[in-house]
């Protein structure tokens, strides 16, 4: 796409990664918004070497002082023109409410929440100069059942669905098109490949996706203007039963998911900070 | 309700917060009023103890500044008041195109309309749950039922509310911890609120509702143990429409009816 870039944050592991790998791979121009020490120059040059993109890195934590804004001033100061924009940043993690310690919920909150619709709101002026645009957002298949035991992370998901749907709605007219990826459990990082690797059955096996396989149909999807990206057989089914079960069926098949979600706490792992 | 407990309401000096500290008061329950500095909470607090009978107090705080729940919590342990109802009401809102409104706008309601009230409710859950029976009321809105375009930051930050109530309500499933949500249309809370229903004409008129009576209805319903509290007839039929029509269908209504304005 000539001289506009792809801007992605949470670039430098996951399903960021995957996705950043996807749009370069398809010779998309990309810049990519990691946190510190992640290795994220290795990437950007491995992107311009393998597929002759231009790619370029900001090393920052969002949820340092005015992040987003300094992902702003950034692409002011080297005048990229942006045409993607991924919020793709965010935690995970759950257990009791009470049990999770509060700066937790803060973090949660604003980087799953509060710092995409600031990063869309400071970058949309820019996406609107072209004649087509495409904003995309990470949520998770969790937004279809505000989940106990995930209660926080569920909302946050449950927020940017309805929010990516709002937008949608109101920017029909312009050449911005919005998308959200609703992914099932991704092996992103150890704890979930070790939690992976433990399944024994089948079936169980069968409800995790690699990042490589869900950043394919999340681009596929963002390309092709659709809205919601649910990849993988399973979780489409999950959508849709739980869209037209009463909820009061769907808490008593899906409620006890994550009740034992505490034993993580009994092994020392209080919560997890899976960037995606 | 037993004496010696104390209701928390953030937001409590106008409109519905100050509406249902004063009906919380009325069913003999002692207040404790959180709003920002420089309301008028001093007299609040005073009318309602010398008009109910019974203990009040009051805290200023912003709740989007860092540390203010913090300050809070340090003012309930200090004087040692026993909290068995909280009351996240504190919010603002906002209607139009998704770009009419700043960053920083943004970012001041989402710290306050979700933020705030996880982490209050975060503070205050162990409380709740040594002095049984106890209740968590959560401010939602007719917006919180679907998403609607002209709405998107407020309206998400609303379904925010009911979908954190919901998920808590599991939680708290088999403990004395009630979770409500209360989602009530357009209330009357102020000059400005009354003029502008006044200016969109008879059925918008009557959709309006006065805070006082969203109050007396919420309390009541929170005392039945109602989850999803729904005053007033537009909250109603919205809610059931909610659940009748399809999505898709909804989405093309949503759109028409927010297209042609």
């Amino acid at each position: 796409m000539n001289n506009t870039y792809a801007l992605i944050t949470g670039a430098s592991s996951g399903i960021g990664k995957a996705l950043a790998t996807e749009l370069a791979s398809r010779g998309f121009n990309v810049l990519l918004v990691s946190k510190p020490d992640e290795d994220i120059d290795v990437l950007s040059r491995y992107f311009e070497s393998e597929y002759h993109v231009q790619s370029h890195y900001l090393e920052l934590d969002l949820l340092s002082d005015h992040g987003p804004e300094k992902v702003h001033e950034w692409i002011q100061q080297h005048q990229f023109k942006i045409s993607i924009l991924i919020n793709n940043a965010g935690i995970g993690g759950g257990g009791k409410f009470y049990k999770i310690p509060p700066e937790h919920y803060d973090q949660m909150i604003r980087i799953n929440l509060i710092i995409p619709v600031i990063l869309t709101r400071l970058l949309l002026p820019e996406l609107k100069k072209h004649h087509k645009s495409f904003i995309m957002f990470t949520g998770s298949i969790i937004a279809s059942l505000p989940m106990p035991y995930k209660t926080v992370y569920s909302s946050t998901k449950v927020f940017l669905k309805s929010f990516s749907r709002a937008l949608r709605s109101e920017l029909k007219p312009t050449a911005v098109s919005i998308s959200i990826g609703l992914p099932g459990p991704t092996i992103t990082n150890d704890r979930i490949k070790n939690d992976y690797e433990k399944k024994t059955r089948l079936i169980q096996k069968w409800g995790y996706a690699s990042p490589e396989s869900v950043a394919k149909k999340m681009i596929q999807g963002m390309l092709a203007e659709k809205f919601l990206i649910i990849p993988g057989g399973l979780y489409k089914m999950f959508f849709f039963a739980t869209k037209f079960m009463p909820e009061r069926l769907s808490y008593l098949l899906f409620g006890k998911t994550f009740s034992n979600i505490d034993s993580f706490h009994e092994k020392g792992i209080l919560y997890s900070h899976n960037r995606q | 309700m037993k004496r010696e407990f104390y209701t928390l309401i953030t937001g409590s000096s106008t409109g519905i917060g100050k509406a249902l500290a004063i009906e919380c008061a009325k069913n003999n329950m002692n207040i404790l009023c959180i709003a920002l500095p420089g309301t008028r909470l001093e007299k609040l607090s005073e009318d309602i103890n010398r008009t109910y009978q019974v203990k009040t107090d009051y805290f200023f705080a912003d709740l989007t500044v860092k540390g203010s729940i913090t300050n809070i919590m340090q003012w309930i342990e200090k004087k040692n008041y026993k909290i068995n109802m909280l009351i996240n009401n504190a919010g603002i809102s906002c209607e139009g195109p998704f770009e009419k409104y700043s960053a920083d706008f943004y970012e001041h309601l989402l710290m306050l309309n979700t933020h705030a009230s996880v982490l209050l409710t975060r503070s205050l859950t162990k409380q709740l749950l040594e002095n049984r029976p106890s209740y968590i009321l959560n401010l939602g809105s007719v917006a919180s039922y679907f998403p609607m375009p002209f709405k998107a930051v407020y309206g998400s930050s609303k379904l925010f509310m009911l979908s954190f109530s919901k998920a808590l309500k599991q939680e708290f499933k088999n403990v004395p911890l009630q979770v409500s949500v209360v989602c009530p249309g357009p209330v009357v809370t102020n000059r400005h609120t009354a003029q502008s229903a006044l200016d969109k004409g008879i059925i918008a008129r009557m959709m309006h509702m006065k805070a006082h009576r969203v109050a007396r209805y919420a309390i009541k319903k929170l005392k039945k143990g109602t989850f999803i509290i729904k005053p007033g007839f537009l909250s109603k039929t919205t809610y059931y429409v909610s659940l009748i029509i399809p999505q898709f269908i909804r989405n093309i209504l949503v759109e028409k009816v927010f297209y042609s304005r």
